[in-house]
């Protein structure tokens, strides 16, 4: 794992504030994210990850600051009504958010289909049923999404993300709610997939354990001063961070929250 | 089982001189326990003492005691009153404290936006909304570029076959009470063959668009908007944005491409069903055969009214579309949400119709359609 790579950062993200109404959730974030990286953003819930996320994306508009992915700025695209950088990034989306009135071979060839108009009919069946094998799917091309377990869902949908071939790949949660086999099983296709395309991946996720396994930096985004507190590989994050913050999302203390003995026996008044 | 006055969950105040007690007695596991802020009303103007020690001697209790203590000493903190919890039993205090850090701070108030009430904001979206929908019918016409993996025959389907008997029935249902309506009042007349003219007239003119447009409001606008706000909070429509596919023209054109075309037909099938449904009703009752019924209707419904009838119902058609689909497509993201799109959308839907229809109808009249 290397801190940092000689390579054309393909998001980079300057001095990014994001407020909720009047509320700030986010000042001051900045960080820029390598070809073929894995970088993990993390954070306590309702940090601000998701919304965050949006405006990655182009769905959202920043309150200030600029973000350019591939050389284009989201923001701009969507105040101009457009509302994404075709080509550049793929999405997988909390729970996959399939397209439900589709099966999955429709679900992954809908985006070839609108993109690549020359091709044929037969080619983008075929390149959908390659990216459906990729993750694994091979043989439930006819299945619709709700036909298919969790798991399956989610690796459906890294193949609708993966469909154009795209130079990012933003991931939120992909192991949520998923065992810890399955969960192993996707960073392996997240791993496969970054040494095979050189895809870069932003990851969004509480899995600590799929954070240490896969991420080759991380960023730590905290509640508290609602900022980007650190930078860094997840190991290095978790034994010699300087932040409290930080060392409580890895360490398996509780804070300051009460010993396991307390807990016992408040329980019986 | 009768709860002995004694054994009740009690708060007493004792001040001996300076220094002020309260002392909680009871059973504070079974009886209805005191509000804190009514009990604190009561002793109002005895409270002297800055600081004031809580002492416990309860025969039981459970998490009601600990919430009126926590009450308690928030309302005295008010007051610039401190409360003493050194005297509770060791679990209690240890469960106040854990209370006390788990009182998230005030960082996350729901604070609404305000902006999405104003009456401005609201008519902007609209009109964003319907200019958005414009544009991308232009792009329709102009790149003869259409959404594919919609679905349409599906849609089609939906909208048309399956609405037919629904649609029947509620059309002869109409023609029936058009019938007895006109058949009562023209009698007294002896102009019984007219219940014809008027069961015709009324339903080409407008009860076949209207009915169409309202059975289509029940069942299609509320499946569209439905459809459309669980897959705004299952993240679908984000799904496609992300892919640069306009939302617009991939859910709400096909939808409202579909309705307009099949309401026309729905409208038509409307007419001769009602026509069907006073038929129905007059050839009993008088001595009217069903050849001069029919001849009746066919001749006193000129083409012009029949068509004013028919494009009305595609107009409403487009209305009842854009209207369920976008409650759908701004819905919030719960099931609560979704439920509400739903609500909204056939409200706003039958308003819209009835709403334009009288436009229609004062239009005609100055026209002499």
């Amino acid at each position: 794992m290397e801190t940092e790579r000689q390579v054309q950062p393909v998001l980079t993200v300057t001095e990014l504030a994001i407020r909720r109404g009047n509320r700030s959730l986010l000042e001051g974030v900045s960080f820029s994210v390598a070809q073929g990286e894995i970088f993990s953003i993390i954070g306590a819930s309702g940090c601000g990850k998701s919304s965050l996320l949006r405006i990655l994306l182009g769905l959202d508009l920043p309150a200030s600051g600029t973000v350019r992915l591939c050389g284009v700025d989201p923001a701009k695209l969507l105040r101009q009504g457009g509302v994404a950088v075709p080509h550049s990034y793929g999405v997988l989306f909390q729970e996959g958010a399939l397209w439900t009135s589709m099966s999955l071979l429709e679900n992954v060839s809908l985006p070839i289909r609108n993109y690549h108009r020359e091709f044929s009919d037969e080619e983008i069946t075929d390149l959908a049923i390659f990216k459906l094998a990729l993750v694994g799917l091979g043989g439930f091309e006819n299945f619709y999404p709700n036909q298919i377990s969790g798991g399956m869902a989610r690796r459906a949908a890294i193949a609708r993300a993966i469909a154009l071939d795209p130079p990012v790949l933003f991931l939120d949660e992909p192991s949520a709610g998923l065992d810890p086999v399955t969960a192993r099983q996707l960073d392996e296709l997240i791993l496969q997939l970054r040494s095979c395309h050189g895809t870069a991946v932003v990851l969004i996720t509480h899995d600590l354990s799929s954070i240490r396994r896969i991420s080759d930096r991380a960023a730590f985004l905290d509640q508290e001063s609602r900022s980007l507190l650190e930078i860094a590989p997840p190991a290095e994050m978790a034994e010699r961070s300087p932040h409290r913050p930080v060392r409580d999302f890895f360490g398996d203390r509780l804070g300051n929250w009460p010993k396991k003995k307390a807990i016992l026996q408040r329980v019986t008044p | 089982m009768v709860v002995s006055a004694d054994f009740s969950p009690q708060a007493r105040l004792v001040a001996d001189g300076e220094r002020c007690r309260i002392v909680l007695t009871g059973d504070w596991k079974a009886g209805p326990v005191p509000a804190a802020r009514k009990v604190l009303r009561e002793w109002e103007g005895s409270l002297s003492a800055d600081a004031i020690t809580v002492e416990i001697s309860v025969d039981a209790w459970d998490s009601r005691l600990a919430a009126f203590l926590l009450q308690l000493k928030e309302a005295l903190a008010e007051k610039g009153t401190s409360l003493n919890f050194s005297q509770l039993p060791k679990n209690l205090s240890k469960l106040l404290q854990l209370a006390k850090r788990g009182q998230a701070k005030a960082i996350a108030d729901p604070d609404l936006d305000r902006e999405q009430f104003g009456f401005t904001s609201a008519l902007r979206d609209r009109l964003a909304f319907i200019g958005e929908l414009a544009l991308e019918i232009g792009q329709l016409f102009r790149r003869k570029l259409i959404p594919y993996g919609v679905g349409y025959g599906a849609l089609f389907r939906q909208c048309g076959v399956e609405s037919l008997p629904i649609i029947a029935l509620i059309s002869f249902l109409t023609g029936t009470i058009l019938g007895f309506i006109g058949a009562v009042q023209l009698a007294a007349f002896g102009a019984t063959i007219y219940v014809a003219n008027l069961v015709a007239i009324a339903m080409a003119r407008e009860m076949a668009s209207i009915m169409t447009g309202i059975v289509l409001t029940g069942r299609i606008g509320a499946t569209f908007s439905a459809t459309l706000g669980s897959m705004r909070t299952g993240g679908e429509i984000d799904a496609l944005a992300t892919f640069g596919l306009s939302p617009v023209a991939f859910l709400v054109i096909p939808r409202v491409l579909a309705l307009a075309l099949m309401a026309p037909l729905l409208c038509i099938f409307s007419v001769f069903a009602g026509i069907a449904g006073g038929m129905a009703v007059v050839l009993p009752m008088f001595q009217i055969s069903a050849t001069q019924y029919i001849n009746q209707s066919f001749s006193s419904v000129e083409l012009g009214t029949f068509c004013f009838g028919v494009g009305k119902s595609a107009f409403f058609a487009i209305l009842i579309a854009a209207i369920a689909c976008r409650s759908g497509m701004v819905c919030e993201r719960s099931a609560v949400g979704v439920g509400q799109a739903t609500t909204r959308s056939v409200v706003a839907g039958i308003t819209a119709i009835i709403v334009a229809d009288a436009i229609f109808a004062v239009l005609a009249e100055r026209l002499h359609i």
